[in-house]
């Protein structure tokens, strides 16, 4: 097997707060070879945004990388100086973040935004530089791109704000790109537009794809692989299809029953998963999923799991040997 | 056969803009909501959803149409009652809102936001205080969280407190907009779980406004598709999930992302 484009190990990050540290990333570890799509699903405070800052280095002033191991295309991330760090973010490494409107800068016509992105990274002159812009405006289908291109932000859709800003992700062809929530502020008819422009692009480009999202639908639509975060860490990782069909984690088993689904009648019972998230603050003991989970015993109150292989090959993060998943009225 | 509770006409919003322009939110809008129903209202964002909900409960004054509340012979009309009549009539129609942070006054206990509309309607501090702790009973919050204020609680756990306060006058009809948005999967199927129990045990009708297929097929009995502030198709929800019959609810409902990856 190739080198992975992006080898993660045992990541940990927080942030100091008024409460204390908040360990957000708490020992992540994760390979994504090149042209994988991964999606990281978790729900808010799992740590799913602070990992996709960590990962570009992009962690606020009270933030930081404590512990482990980022290597992308096999340079190490971790303590790597600011200047040479900058140099592969937009280049080699980009972000779409979920709010077009605040990431784009309203002051500036957005085809000058996504010049400015290509002439600094790519060295290209003025023309040259909006030829690529117009070039890629059209390949994320913004109509008629070189009139777009001299609008203002607030002048576009919200559809048509993220495909610029996926616009200017693509615009120096990068390895990697993490996309973090890319549709959560979009309708689902967008959305759906969006999701399948992304999955696109990253094949066409066979580009390492990081979706992360709240979103289960928007994984199996896009991803190859999948992570469900945590309390800061993966408690499974599998192939969408194999983690869709056959949860072994008893937070992805609680996810599942407690989503509605469109096609399923009224009489299957939503089970709620009782309890909050953690907080991530202060000492740890056990499993974090213990105190919401139907399985927990003594042991797991006592025990923290390592995420591991169990029987049947499969990655998660759990003593019991769960039986086979059964969804109940499915039909 | 079942007469409606609440009865909209030809309802009207217009929002008027800078340069004199109008914006028509709510174009002719009419529908009926039968006792005990839970009715889902589904739609983009900008659709009119909002607008609706509060042009129904007089926030918004409507500019035409009619909200006839057939609670009471003879039925009487939103839209036209004033001042006194109106706040009373209010009672029977109450509100749940999006945003669990926005909607609850953040220097307010949790017990003193939900005893407010009973205070407001002349019952007594102990009394309303007394009340407000049962309501969030009702709700499956504990008696100490009484005391507390919004910051302290989660978001799953202040949408439990605003569905207290909106139960405190004993509505017939409660209109929930988007109640279950800003909340997490783990945590928004607790509080549909508690709206069907509720609903259940108080005989409660209930308009329930989302942009999410899934949680609306879930939650409705019949369901509206509204887009750009027109109803465009209502029926069972069975059968509108079945068989759409508008072109816009279908581009709806194929949008929505798929619950299991494509095959192999």
């Amino acid at each position: 097997m190739p080198d992975p484009l992006l080898s993660v190990r045992d990541l940990e990050a927080g942030f100091r707060t008024r409460a204390g540290w908040v360990r957000a990333v708490d020992g992540v570890s994760f390979d994504l070879a090149a042209g994988e799509a991964f999606g990281v699903v978790g729900e808010s405070g799992s740590g799913k945004s602070a990992l996709s800052l960590a990962l570009m280095g992009l962690m606020p002033g009270n933030g930081s990388i404590v512990g482990g191991s980022l290597r992308f295309a096999g340079q190490e991330l971790v303590g790597m100086p600011e200047r040479q760090r900058r140099a592969l973010r937009g280049r080699r490494m980009a972000l779409v973040f979920q709010d077009p409107m605040t990431s784009l800068n309203p002051y500036l016509r957005v085809g000058d935004q996504v010049d400015e992105a290509i002439r600094l990274h790519l060295g290209l002159d003025r023309r040259a530089a909006r030829r690529r812009t117009v070039g890629l405006f059209a390949a994320v289908g913004i109509p008629e791109p070189e009139v777009r291109a001299a609008r203002y932000p607030h002048q576009l859709s919200g559809g048509q704000r993220q495909r610029v800003m996926i616009a200017m992700a693509l615009s120096c062809d990068p390895d990697l790109l993490i996309a973090d929530e890319p549709t959560t502020a979009l309708d689902v008819t967008v959305q759906a537009q969006v999701l399948a422009l992304l999955r696109e692009q990253q094949r066409a480009r066979r580009m390492g794809l990081i979706l992360i999202t709240h979103n289960l639908g928007v994984v199996a639509a896009t991803c190859d692989r999948a992570a469900v975060m945590y309390a800061g860490r993966f408690v499974e990782i599998a192939g969408v299809r194999e983690l869709f069909a056959e949860p072994r984690h008893p937070y992805t088993r609680g996810l599942f029953a407690a989503l509605p689904r469109i096609d399923d009648d009224r009489s299957r019972p939503l089970v709620a998963i009782p309890g909050q998230p953690p907080r991530l603050v202060g000492a740890r003991v056990g499993c974090p999923f213990a105190p919401r989970c139907p399985h927990a015993g003594d042991d797991c109150r006592a025990v923290d799991p390592p995420l591991a292989a169990d029987a049947s090959g499969r990655l998660h993060r759990c003593l019991r040997n769960l039986p086979p998943w059964k969804e109940v009225a499915r039909g | 056969m079942v007469e409606p509770i609440l009865a909209v006409r030809d309802l009207v919003v217009d929002y008027r803009t800078r340069g004199a322009r109008t914006v028509r939110a709510v174009d002719g809008v009419s529908f009926d909501l039968f006792p005990g129903e839970t009715l889902g209202l589904v739609g983009e964002s900008g659709c009119g959803k909002s607008t609706l909900a509060r042009a129904l409960t007089q926030l918004i004054r409507p500019d035409a149409g009619r909200v006839l509340l057939r609670t009471t012979v003879p039925e009487r009309d939103l839209c036209t009652l004033r001042g006194e009549a109106l706040r009373a009539t209010r009672r029977e129609l109450q509100l749940v809102f999006q945003d669990p942070y926005a909607s609850l006054d953040p220097r307010l206990t949790a017990g003193a936001i939900v005893a407010e509309p009973l205070r407001c309607f002349g019952t007594a501090r102990s009394l309303a205080l007394a009340r407000a702790a049962e309501l969030l009973a009702m709700v499956g919050l504990a008696p100490e969280h009484a005391g507390r204020y919004p910051h302290e609680f989660s978001g799953g756990q202040r949408q439990r407190i605003g569905l207290a306060r909106a139960l405190a006058l004993e509505p017939r009809i409660v209109i929930c907009d988007e109640p279950v948005s800003a909340l997490d999967v783990s945590v928004q199927a607790q509080v549909l779980n508690l709206l069907i129990d509720l609903q259940k045990r108080l005989g409660l009708t209930l308009l329930f406004i989302s942009h999410d297929l899934a949680v609306v097929r879930r939650m409705a009995d019949r369901v509206a598709v509204m887009q750009a502030g027109r109803i465009v198709e209502l029926a069972d929800s069975e059968r509108l999930y079945r068989d759409p019959q508008h072109a816009y609810t279908r581009t709806l409902l194929a949008a929505v992302p798929p619950h299991d990856p494509p095959a192999a």
